[in-house]
């Protein structure tokens, strides 16, 4: 895997700051912003054996649904 | 940028504890079959994921039922349907042990979705 | 092809005085289709210190500074090259209606914070609600949940100060006392001030306010899924 996950540590390090405006830019930086993958790890046995990036797959099925109701002619929601 | 009241220690512990908890979600979350228990394991994640499609199509039936693109016999076939589903993702999870909350394989910044 | 390290989705490039990454490595600016993103070259994801977060947040502030409509990408998203051309021509769409959104708009955070969250109404009866299925009415349930679960009936004595000037409200609620709910605000670039007016002329009440900002609108970026 090419990317190291961030820990939980470093995370908890982080937050751990009187700091309110550290936390403002936790909040923006960590759980805000544009998502370019949303991944799953998936093993057996202890072992890590497949890394599976969901974001391409299933955003993709979601806009499909929409221009499928742009063809019928229904209002889009 | 100017300065801002600040919060109080109450508050500040209050907004990391819960940062604390959405940041938590950012590590590629791990699905790990527990040889003692393969059965229970694959259950979990097969309904896991259930779970997450059914609430990810109940999300889009209530935009279309707030946009009207479903007819009223639409609206009560979809909700009776995703109700049922509910139920039976209940009832296979009751008999592998596994209640409500133990379905949260936490998909990740995806899982922010629900 | 090697990872690039993403900081930000734009509709427009961005002019060339910006600066450089958080690593001190170049920006660059990688197209695909009508859609831009603001890249710099990296072997590894930063570790997550408070100089990376702070490093970052000043790249995001210096592109913002430089175009009219920026999308703020998370923290850490490293990928490989061709991943992310293939992602943003997937997202085009939603990327630019989300561009569109944010165009020329910057966002304040609010805090709403008390003890107890406030009175909701009790929802009143769908008109015909007596004819409805019992899969209507659990749709109907659903979607009242759905509904408070992002609203913030708190600032409902604000909401004639506050809605000249919001352009767009996201709430996600806590209601883990002594925080509530955060809600993120997106007002016109330089409307900062006028917003705080607002909320510091809030009456005095069970409800206390702290608004930050202005930030780039990373509350508005969209979730990928619709």
């Amino acid at each position: 895997m090419r990317d190291r996950p961030l820990s939980r540590e470093e995370t908890r390090a982080i937050l751990s700051t009187s700091d309110s405006s550290l936390l403002d830019v936790v909040d923006n930086l960590l759980t805000k912003g544009v998502v370019l993958s949303g991944d799953v790890v998936l093993g057996i046995a202890g072992i890590d054996l497949i890394y599976a990036r969901l974001s391409v797959l299933l955003c993709a099925a979601d806009r499909v649904l929409d221009r499928r109701d742009d063809a019928a002619g229904a209002p889009r929601p | 940028m100017t300065r801002e009241p600040s919060l109080h220690v109450r508050e500040l512990e209050s907004l990391r504890a819960e940062l604390e908890r959405r940041v938590g979600e950012f590590s590629p979350p791990r699905w790990n079959a527990d040889p003692e228990d393969v059965q229970r394991s694959v259950a979990r994640l097969v309904l896991t994921l259930v779970e997450f499609l059914r609430q990810l199509m109940e999300r889009q039936a209530i935009r279309r039922m707030e946009a009207g693109t479903l007819t009223p016999e639409e609206t009560e076939d979809v909700g009776r349907a995703l109700m049922r589903l509910e139920d039976t993702i209940r009832d296979i999870g009751a008999r592998f042990g596994l209640a409500p909350e133990d379905l949260n394989l936490d998909l990740g910044p995806l899982g922010r979705l629900l | 092809m090697s990872d690039v390290y993403v900081y930000a989705v734009l509709g427009e490039a961005p002019r060339p005085d910006v600066g450089a990454g958080l690593s001190d490595e170049p920006l660059r600016v990688l197209r695909s289709g009508d859609v831009l993103a603001a890249v710099g070259e990296m072997s590894a994801r930063p570790a997550v210190t408070e100089a990376a977060l702070r490093a970052h947040d000043a790249v995001i502030r210096r592109l913002a500074g430089a175009v009219d409509a920026i999308l703020p990408v998370r923290f850490g998203s490293l990928l490989p090259e061709s991943s992310l051309a293939d992602l943003l021509r997937v997202r085009a769409r939603e990327l630019i209606e989300a561009l569109a959104l944010v165009a020329g708009r910057e966002q304040m955070t609010l805090r709403v914070l008390g003890e107890a969250p406030a009175e909701r109404d009790r929802a009143s009866p769908e008109p015909d609600s007596a004819d409805l299925g019992p899969g209507a009415r659990y749709l109907a349930a659903r979607r009242d949940e759905w509904r408070r679960a992002r609203e913030a009936p708190e600032l409902a004595p604000l909401r004639p100060m506050l809605d000249p000037l919001v352009r767009a409200e996201h709430v996600t609620r806590h209601d883990t006392p002594p925080l509530l709910a955060s809600v993120y605000h997106l007002i016109d670039r330089g409307a900062a001030d006028a917003y705080r007016a607002v909320i510091g002329g809030a009456p005095p009440g069970a409800v206390r306010l702290a608004a930050t900002g202005p930030w780039p609108p990373y509350a508005f970026a969209p979730e990928g899924l619709g």
